[in-house]
């Protein structure tokens, strides 16, 4: 599987288009593994940024880019690269990325705490802490040579 | 005759301090063994999604919780063997091994817990109805303070055997339902059902020991304020458990609280905590025990002295503004 058809999912799961059991196979992925959870957090950092846009977008643009996306006979974007004038405006861009990229640190990895992070260790400690009722205070004590020592 | 009347309305009423019997049963483990299937239906929102779970139980404390995929596939399987669990994943073929009660290590007992229960809430006695077969006595949960979430469960008298469990969160919404769907009492488990042998893991892990801080001197060593532990929380919480976490090279003090129902966490960090509101972090399965919820309704930042500090828990801004100028 490629990197794109692991995101779109995660994409799609902040967009609120999944349900049922693809929301929840989403929401397993994100709990489980690292990766997954850093690209939830990126999506939803960057579609905080667009909801806290301070202008709406013009009607007569939204509209323009509407007949672009719904125009069937339009060019891909790979092929708008292939026009010189195209070409080296995107590479332009890219080098201004990159050096963003190394000049603009982002904010979470040097200057605040997860909050996703956190609501997992709250999530996760509660669980723990409800693990102390009905069986487990009437348990016999716990033995380390239990079946599962026998690790191979 | 006004003042029989009366009397008659003081026996009559439903709500009660005191812990009904049903609640008791609720709270020990089931009397017999039981197969069932079990669906947990959660709301984020407008949006719900349900989860089926087979759970297996032997007393007096084994139990087996099958998650189950769309496809019947299983996601997950959990086994408890008293303080003993095991956490397998099919999927990568893993298998974690933790003594619960060394990960939790939470200074308040499952007699506290109880205590806290009768102390912070009120019972109120539901209409008895049919579940899987099951004549089912039900109980309200409420918070006396008014703040935080209530839980109603439907408990078999017979068996102790939770059949439906229900969850509204601290605006009043429905957050969680549980609900037996198919039970079978004394069935013939099979020898391995409890245990992870039978699993066939390819890999085993232990969780790490996790680090903890018993009271505020040792918090002083670590370089924060002793003034910053904090025995009690305003609504009936209770510290149980400090621990210190390291989350991206920083070093971070989790303060956890438990008022017999639900779970209040204090953060303490020496950089800030995102601002910003994120989706309810929610698990898919359901535990054995409800004296605690996991749901993670809302979220407060403050500062804290020189410290950065956000409380996460099931309450209103206000109740977790109340928390927040407890903490210098």
């Amino acid at each position: 599987m490629d990197n794109n058809n692991e995101l779109e999912p995660i994409s799609q799961f902040v967009d609120g288009e999944l349900t049922g059991q693809d929301r929840l196979g989403a929401a397993e992925r994100i709990y489980k593994f690292s990766e997954t959870r850093e690209s939830w957090i990126a999506f939803e950092r960057g579609k905080a940024a667009l909801e806290a846009a301070p202008h709406p977008m013009p009607a007569k643009l939204r509209d323009r880019i509407a007949a672009q996306h719904d125009s069937p006979a339009s060019n891909s974007f790979l092929d708008l690269l292939q026009t010189p004038r195209m070409g080296w405006a995107f590479a332009a861009a890219s080098l201004l990325f990159a050096f963003a990229s190394h000049t603009i640190p982002l904010e979470r990895t040097s200057k605040s705490v997860s909050l996703a992070r956190l609501l997992q260790e709250h999530t996760d400690a509660t669980r723990k802490s409800s693990d102390i009722g009905r069986a487990i205070i009437n348990a016999a004590p716990y033995q380390a040579a239990e079946p599962f020592s026998k690790t191979p | 005759m006004r003042f029989t009347l009366l009397l008659l309305i003081i026996n009559g009423s439903t709500l009660s301090a005191k812990e009904p019997p049903a609640l008791k049963l609720a709270l020990n483990a089931p009397l017999v063994a039981f197969s069932a299937n079990k669906l947990v239906l959660g709301w984020h929102g407008d949006e719900s999604n349900a989860v089926e779970q087979r759970v297996h139980f032997k007393p007096p404390n084994l139990w087996r919780h099958d998650i189950v995929g769309p496809d019947g596939e299983i996601l997950k399987t959990t086994i408890q063997r008293g303080p003993t669990e095991w956490i397998f994943y099919p999927e990568t073929s893993t298998l974690i091994e933790r003594d619960v009660r060394a990960l939790r290590k939470g200074t308040l007992t499952g007699k506290d817990l109880r205590a806290l229960l009768e102390k912070n809430f009120k019972f109120k006695k539901l209409k008895a109805k049919k579940i899987a077969g099951r004549t089912a006595s039900g109980i309200q949960i409420t918070p006396l303070a008014g703040q935080g979430p209530r839980r109603t469960l439907w408990v078999d008298p017979e068996t102790g055997i939770v059949l439906k469990r229900r969850q509204t969160n601290f605006r009043g919404k429905q957050v969680r339902e549980s609900r037996i769907t198919n039970l079978v009492l004394n069935p013939d488990h099979e020898d391995d059902l409890f245990s992870p042998e039978g699993l066939g893991a390819a890999r085993r892990d232990h969780s790490p020991v996790e680090d903890r801080v018993k009271d505020a001197k040792q918090l002083s060593s670590y370089g924060l304020a002793g003034s910053l532990w904090k025995p009690e929380l305003p609504f009936g919480y209770q510290l149980d458990a400090v621990r210190r976490l390291k989350i991206e090279n920083t070093q971070i003090f989790h303060f956890r609280y438990v008022n017999g129902l639900s779970v209040v966490s204090v953060f303490i960090s020496p950089i800030p905590v995102e601002s910003h509101s994120l989706e309810v972090v929610d698990y898919e399965e359901e535990d054995i025990d409800f004296s605690a919820s996991a749901w993670a309704g809302n979220v407060l930042t403050f500062d804290c002295g020189k410290q950065h500090c956000a409380a996460i828990g099931d309450l209103s801004t206000k109740a977790l503004k109340k928390i927040s100028r407890v903490f210098p």
